[in-house]
């Protein structure tokens, strides 16, 4: 780490400590044992739309690369992408709790993951509204999915807030990864997962995953 | 303002709130503890009150120090108003659209991150607090247990919006402000989905 990195997080990290500690307190509570495996009552829909996303890995390396991609852009993209995603993926989650019919939802999730890896391995900058148009088009296939699918039983509150924190985690992991770019390494690094992500979608948009 | 040393155990009280809170008992009481108790937890144990909060808390962070008092007082007078109107009026399908929609407001101004006139900033905290003042209706209580509830839920409602608030002023490096913007976003993600919710 270098040693501006490391100032950086210990500016930081005293600003983040209490905020990480009332999730995981938070969490914690939430997971009593009489709903650990329900998706039923509050603590039961907060866990199911915590690991709703967890549960898709076509979901999980689109989240990734979004907040790779971000990172790769740099600013603004790094915070705008992270912001406009979850945003236009509520408004599909909307459509989906709502009924709306959409067509082509798996295949436009595999393709955000085709898409963006592929954006990710070939470095590729656009500009900012281009890469924002992108992102929002993908966003709305994966709140879609995640709204049509919520569990009948789910409290409808604890589940979307569940889903939301767990969909923007996997940003955060994809914007940590993806600030490897900055050393030469990281860079190849980073193109690398970009490629591994881009197959991942290709595997579901063939059936074989 | 609050030493960030107290926020430990604050937002740890939150995310027990959260715990404690059962679909049973997410707007009557929470068995084991006692009226001033179960108010001072009700504004974390009601999620869709908590999100608005929260909200209301890191907006209220981000402002001037002289723009604060107004807006604490605005929210304060309309939680009183709200919870005294609640011995006439019962909380209806329009105060949870009204709670959700406040939230996507507030989640929408914290991720613009941009100055706003204050009339929409009055109009804003006013309204939060009397829709979690009318959404907090006691349940058939005599009218000492009505005033100590409600004197807990006025307490709860300022410890969590101040204490927030407080965590919301200290984070001033950028990548903090970029963190507190993603914060926003969630925030209007979630009240969407709930907006949603309500109207299926």
């Amino acid at each position: 780490m270098t040693g501006r990195a490391r100032r950086i997080v210990a500016q930081i990290a005293p600003q983040i400590a209490p905020l990480a500690a009332c999730i995981i307190a938070g969490a914690t509570m939430l997971s009593s044992t009489a709903f650990a495996h329900e998706g039923s009552g509050m603590a039961g829909g907060f866990v199911s739309g915590l690991t709703h996303p967890l549960f898709g890995l076509d979901h999980v390396v689109a989240m990734v690369a979004v907040g790779l991609w971000g990172a790769f852009l740099g600013r603004p993209a790094l915070y705008l992408l992270p912001i406009i995603f979850p945003v236009v993926m509520a408004f599909g989650g909307a459509l989906g709790v709502l009924g709306f019919p959409l067509p082509g939802v798996e295949i436009g999730i595999a393709g955000s993951a085709i898409v963006l890896g592929l954006l990710v391995a070939l470095a590729a900058r656009p500009p900012i509204w281009i890469a924002s148009c992108l992102v929002g088009a993908f966003a709305i296939f994966h709140g879609y999915a995640h709204g049509a699918e919520l569990p009948h039983a789910a409290n409808a509150i604890t589940y979307s807030i569940g889903f939301v924190l767990s969909t923007g985690m996997l940003h955060l992991i994809g914007i940590a990864f993806g600030m490897l770019v900055k050393m030469p390494s990281g860079r190849v690094a980073v193109r690398g997962l970009g490629v591994a992500i881009s197959l991942v979608g290709v595997a579901f948009m063939t059936g074989i995953a | 303002m609050t030493h960030p040393r107290l926020l430990l155990p604050l937002l740890i009280l939150v995310g027990g709130g959260l715990g404690l809170a059962t679909p049973a008992d997410a707007h009557t009481s929470i068995s084991g503890v006692g009226l001033f108790p179960n108010g001072l937890l009700h504004p974390v144990a009601v999620p869709q009150h908590l999100l608005l909060l929260i909200g209301i808390g890191l907006w209220m962070g981000r402002r001037q120090e002289r723009q604060i008092p107004p807006l604490l007082a605005v929210l304060n007078a309309g939680l009183v108003v709200g919870y005294a109107a609640t011995l006439w009026i019962d909380p209806t399908q329009i105060t949870s659209l009204a709670l959700a929609a406040l939230t996507l407001i507030v989640g929408a101004l914290l991720a613009v991150n941009r100055s706003v006139p204050t009339v929409l900033n009055i109009s804003v905290f006013a309204l939060a607090g009397l829709c979690v003042g009318l959404d907090s209706k006691p349940e058939a209580l005599k009218a000492n247990e009505i005033l100590l509830l409600g004197f807990g839920i006025w307490i709860g409602v300022n410890i969590l919006a101040l204490n927030v608030m407080a965590l919301s002023a200290k984070l001033q490096h950028p990548i903090a402000v970029i963190g507190i913007r993603i914060a926003g976003s969630w925030l209007i993600a979630m009240s969407l989905i709930l907006l949603a919710f309500e109207l299926r």
